[in-house]
């Protein structure tokens, strides 16, 4: 017999959300940058607050990794007087024309999936 | 300028450098000036997370700094295997293709399915190899074997005591040499299908 008991149902909707939210993490990046160039610590800090993301702090620079190699992002060492440099990065040309087309791509699927979700009630 | 924070608390120096060990040996295949940065991007991160930290002892609020950028092994681990992978793709070195499936197994459990098929098909390309050379050494022993009971052998049959019939002879070499040859090729070149995705 199926069980929707509550604990249950919320452990579902806590993985689902969190799923989606990852998968958007490119996204979310290319996001943020695309206001100003960020550093990895406060990038983590902006999403997490943007996107209400729980995520591993160090999962962030394999993808930022990733999106350079790609051409998407740029980076850049800032000397500090105290402490460690730090690493900006910022949007490409590339990248700026990359996420005029995954927003164009998510608000197409989103209409979609609204339009899906009015046809089951 | 220095790379390290100096803890007035040894725990906690020993906690950091022994973090930054683990790190040394996952970044250890990714190219010089890459894990450099890498490294010094991961410090400075480090550190700013435990100088932000609420009240606690350094041990403590290092620790939970490290908790929340997590372990080295798991967000290195995949760009380590990517990279050895690429690396295997481009020389075709077995050295390099045996180094990229072993860092790609330990990488992930959904991954590593997809690398056991992969070890299995570089083991079936062995073993073709394998058969080629034998068929030299022991010709009367290796081929393709239709015996009168119905039993059909590939390969190498000890027992030849029976009725059989050998259908390939010596063509058993080329044919073998090309499918080893090509099993490995062909799995070389998609190795890039066991990268992880963005």
């Amino acid at each position: 017999m199926e069980n929707n008991s509550w604990p249950q149902y919320a452990e579902w909707i806590g993985n689902w959300e969190s799923q989606v939210r990852k998968g958007m993490l490119d996204f979310i990046i290319l996001l943020c940058l695309r206001k100003r160039e960020y550093y990895g610590y406060e990038l983590i800090k902006e999403i997490k607050s943007a996107a209400e993301i729980e995520i591993s702090e160090g999962t962030i620079y394999p993808l930022l990794n990733r999106l350079k190699k790609d051409g998407l992002v740029t980076s850049r060492w800032e000397e500090k007087d105290s402490g460690l440099p730090r690493k900006y990065y910022g949007l490409t040309d590339k990248g700026r024309a990359a996420l005029a087309e995954a927003g164009k791509s998510w608000r197409t699927f989103n209409a979609s999936l609204e339009r899906f979700m009015e046809e089951g009630r | 300028m220095s790379t390290e924070p100096v803890f007035s608390d040894p725990i906690a120096e020993r906690i950091w450098n022994q973090y930054f060990r683990r790190m040394d040996r996952q970044l250890r295949p990714l190219d010089g000036e890459q894990a450099g940065e890498l490294k010094l991007e991961i410090q400075g991160h480090l550190l700013e997370s435990f100088r932000n930290a609420p009240a606690g002892s350094e041990a403590e609020r290092l620790l939970n700094a490290i908790d929340r950028l997590g372990e080295p092994e798991s967000f290195i681990g995949p760009m380590r295997a990517d990279r050895l992978l690429t690396k295997a793709a481009r020389s075709f070195r077995p050295r390099d293709v045996v180094k990229g499936l072993v860092y790609h197994l330990a990488s992930g459990t959904r991954k590593a399915v997809l690398g056991v098929v992969y070890v299995l098909g570089y083991l079936l390309a062995v073993c073709f190899g394998l058969i080629a050379v034998l068929k030299t050494l022991a010709p009367r022993h290796v081929g393709l074997f239709l015996f009168g009971d119905g039993d059909v052998v590939f390969g190498f049959a000890n027992d030849l005591t029976r009725t059989y019939r050998e259908v390939l002879g010596f063509w058993i070499i080329p044919l073998c040499a090309v499918a080893a040859f090509g099993l490995y090729l062909g799995l070389t070149r998609l190795l890039k299908l066991l990268r992880s995705k963005p």
